[in-house]
């Protein structure tokens, strides 16, 4: 009976040891956050939006049209950026849970074509006071402008389109809603550090060649069959004008090309070349 | 290592010990292999990313690249952390526009030196019965024979 007690209090005192890792997991779960917390101090957090060279500078579409823009407005409201651990994955489509969350408050349409700075990123809005740390998660809406020349649109673009001898003014507006969920920016430099008392950056990329197509990649490259190309949008013309929205497309499009737009619309919106969620309201 | 138990427990380190995320245009895997991290980088259509561009950062220091490089003609690439600097490590692979980052949480030095491997709670939890239940086990057997002597 002895050994049976002895054995047992051996069994015991093994569980007791066993159990000591759970400070270990104390430890692990501070590491973890070595990269999320900066410490206790705050710092800025500016928020940009940038069209890439398609907008700056334009590029031809998957079916040879040259396509320069004179102006690109989004407008974005519930701005919001996150510290997540562990880091936000766009493809499981849930809303982002954020051990951090700031929020820039307002309504705000950007023209992604730069103006006479320059400048390759158009500014979106500064948030001063925010906790340090790694932001490497962000949401936003893309919602109708109120007033302004992209007003009734959250997409709004002015852009002349020329193929050979045609020339063509293009308007396009696009009224849906698409509110965006991302993960981390991806891109030639990390971003979203906030170091105490300095200036962190987020950036919301809008990726026009998916709209239309880039003649630079492979007629079946998978870009280059998502995209509408420029050619259905030409065939709308009237008197060297295209002129529409969603709306009049829907009825002027075929069913195939106008479902093909709707899906490639909600795919403009990404962090760098970081992928987000799109649900479209 | 030859119960059920255990044999489950492998099979869910093995299951936990790997992870992936997929992006638009691009997906990205990883595994460990040994010491070694390995990463497999394709677009969604299936063709590896070859030549990608991939960009190591540590936890210790994550706004600066640890280690820069290229994937081989199978999207491959793989590379040896030092578990003592940081247990976190996020790899990023771009190609043409399409692009990932992964998170990878490998555990501390201490931790895998010692065959924990960064095991889970869960883990933690039936290993330690495991071995409780081969001591209470222990116990009886022992106790069985004194009664018999």
């Amino acid at each position: 009976m002895r050994t049976l007690k002895a054995a047992l209090f051996a069994a015991l005192a093994m569980a007791v040891l066993l159990a000591v890792p759970g400070c270990g997991d104390a430890d692990q779960a501070q590491e973890g956050s070595e990269d999320q917390t900066l410490g206790p101090e705050y710092g800025t957090l500016q928020f940009v939006a940038n069209g890439e060279d398609f907008v700056r500078e334009g590029f031809v579409s998957s079916d040879g049209w040259s396509i320069t823009f004179r102006h690109l407005y989004v407008t974005i409201s519930d701005l919001t950026a996150y510290q997540t651990d562990p880091p936000y994955d766009p493809h499981s489509h849930e809303e982002i849970v954020g051990e951090v969350a700031v929020e820039l408050e307002g309504v705000h349409t950007v023209d992604l074509v730069p103006g006479e700075d320059g400048s390759a990123t158009a500014l979106v809005g500064i948030l001063e006071e925010v906790p340090a740390g790694h932001y490497n998660a962000m949401s936003w809406t893309m919602v109708p402008a109120a007033d302004g020349p992209s007003r009734g649109y959250s997409i709004y673009l002015d852009a002349q389109a020329e193929k050979g001898n045609q020339s063509y003014n293009v308007m396009l507006g696009f009224e849906d809603i698409y509110h965006y969920s991302a993960g981390e920016y991806v891109g030639d430099v990390r971003k979203g550090f906030v170091e105490p008392g300095e200036t962190g950056e987020l950036e919301m990329t809008f990726h026009l060649d998916h709209l239309f197509g880039d003649q630079e990649l492979p007629e079946d490259s998978e870009l280059n069959l998502m995209a509408m190309g420029f050619g259905p949008f030409a065939a709308l013309m009237q008197e060297g004008t295209v002129e529409e929205d969603l709306g009049s497309l829907a009825s002027k499009l075929s069913q195939a090309d106008y479902e093909k737009l709707l899906a490639v619309l909600s795919t403009l919106g990404h962090t760098g070349e970081g992928h987000c969620s799109c649900v479209v309201r | 290592m030859r119960s059920p138990i255990a044999v489950t427990v492998l099979f869910l380190v093995l299951l936990i010990g790997a992870s992936s995320a997929e992006a638009h245009g691009a997906r990205v895997i990883w595994e460990l292999r040994g010491d070694s991290v390995f990463v497999s980088a394709a677009f969604d259509d299936g063709m590896p990313m070859d030549s990608a561009q991939v960009t190591v950062f540590s936890g210790a220091a994550p706004s600066e690249p640890w280690l820069t490089g290229f994937t081989d003609d199978r999207g491959e690439f793989v590379f040896l952390p030092d578990r003592s600097e940081a247990s976190n490590w996020d790899v990023q692979v771009r190609k043409a526009g399409h692009g990932d980052i992964v998170h990878l949480s490998l555990g501390s030095d201490a931790e895998y030196a010692g065959g924990g491997g960064g095991f889970s709670a869960l883990q933690t939890v039936l290993m330690s019965a495991c071995v409780v239940w081969g001591f209470i086990g222990t116990a009886f057997f022992f106790a069985s024979r004194r009664k018999r002597g």
